[in-house]
């Protein structure tokens, strides 16, 4: 058995709360014992005791408290918007040292990155070019790599083209 | 009747270990322990040379005496959290890296314990740091190597799910 699951639950709770998500979730793969340590109870009181309010008020009724640490993958930095870290909380830009802004995947926010605008709109890819998201460059938040759009803008993009081809 | 502050101070108190071994303390040290504070409190309204005995081993309990030591004189710094950097000596000093740095890991969970036991937060901040330092970036492959571990018998539908969850931290994004 893991030393570490061994560990009294507070002291797991503390010890936790120095990883980054990446290695908690890691830990999950490695042992059953970590794994069955690492249950929807402590990821609840991780959530409560590691996340900021702000943060903590994202979660929708529908997420599972595992599920929304894991959806805490993706962040940008607040002055270049490009992606900056991949494992939340060490929220700074890599690049620029600042902090970043936290985007949370499949989940409603005000910012979408152009590769989920496919899946999450279900528009194909060559219509959403067709869109003229590209048009849109002013507004990106990224590189080639990862381009963040604001949500609103998509979504005006795409009433209007359906308007355009309910008028043809 | 009371004891004045000055001769508090100079007191000196036994501390023993569960191997029966016994030490000898100022006051000040041995209350850095909120948990030996309390009982100190306890035995001094019986008598005045009493032994505290503890549950910690020798080697432990010297190293946490020494701890205790040097930090009721030296505020500990605090550690931020998720840890910024595994260099610990950045951000909690020196004095504390080079303490902490032990060679054998299962003293560092001794540690943990015994901080934990006597109610020591800040050599529990600091051991439970050191632990997560040990640990942090690794893949589960390399954790099941640090820790001993056998690989799992896992049905086919448990391994792909596994591989789901993990793929967001492990597929080329920036570490």
């Amino acid at each position: 058995m893991c030393r570490i699951s061994r560990l009294p639950e507070d002291v797991l709770d503390l010890l936790l709360g120095f990883l980054p998500i990446k290695t908690m979730l890691a830990l999950t793969c490695a042992s059953s014992s970590c794994r069955d340590a690492l249950d929807e109870d402590r990821w609840r009181r991780l959530f409560m005791l590691t996340l900021p309010a702000g943060l903590r008020n994202q979660m929708q009724p529908h997420h599972t408290y595992k599920g929304f640490f894991l959806m805490l993958a993706e962040t940008v930095c607040t002055h270049c918007h490009r992606q900056a870290v991949r494992h939340f909380p060490e929220r700074l830009c890599k690049r620029h040292g600042k902090s970043v802004k936290v985007i949370l995947r499949h989940c409603s926010s005000s910012m979408v990155a152009l590769s989920a605008v496919y899946r999450e709109y279900g528009l194909p890819k060559r219509e959403v070019q067709r869109m003229g998201l590209t048009a849109l460059r002013d507004d990106k938040r990224g590189g080639p790599e990862g381009v963040y759009y604001r949500r609103r803008d998509v979504e005006r993009r795409i009433r209007e083209a359906q308007a355009r081809r309910a008028a043809v | 009747m009371e004891t004045a502050p000055m001769e508090t101070e100079q007191r000196l108190v036994k501390l023993s270990s569960s191997q029966g071994d016994v030490f000898e303390v100022e006051f000040g040290t041995a209350c850095y322990a909120d948990v030996v504070k309390q009982m100190i409190d306890f035995t001094s309204e019986s008598s005045d040379a009493e032994t505290i005995p503890l549950n910690l081993k020798t080697t432990v309990l010297e190293k946490v005496l020494q701890y205790c030591d040097y930090h009721r004189d030296n505020e500990p710094k605090e550690i931020p959290k998720p840890l910024p950097t595994t260099n610990l000596g950045e951000i909690v000093g020196d004095w504390d890296a080079a303490f902490i740095n032990v060679d054998d890991e299962n003293m560092l969970y001794e540690l943990i314990l015994a901080a934990n036991y006597l109610d020591i937060k800040p050599l529990l901040d600091l051991a439970c740091a050191k632990a997560a330092c040990a640990i942090k970036h690794m893949t589960p492959d390399a954790i099941r190597e640090h820790f001993n571990l056998q690989p799992e018998q896992m049905t086919p539908e448990e391994e792909q799910e596994m591989l789901e969850e993990l793929k967001w931290c492990t597929d080329g994004g920036a570490a």
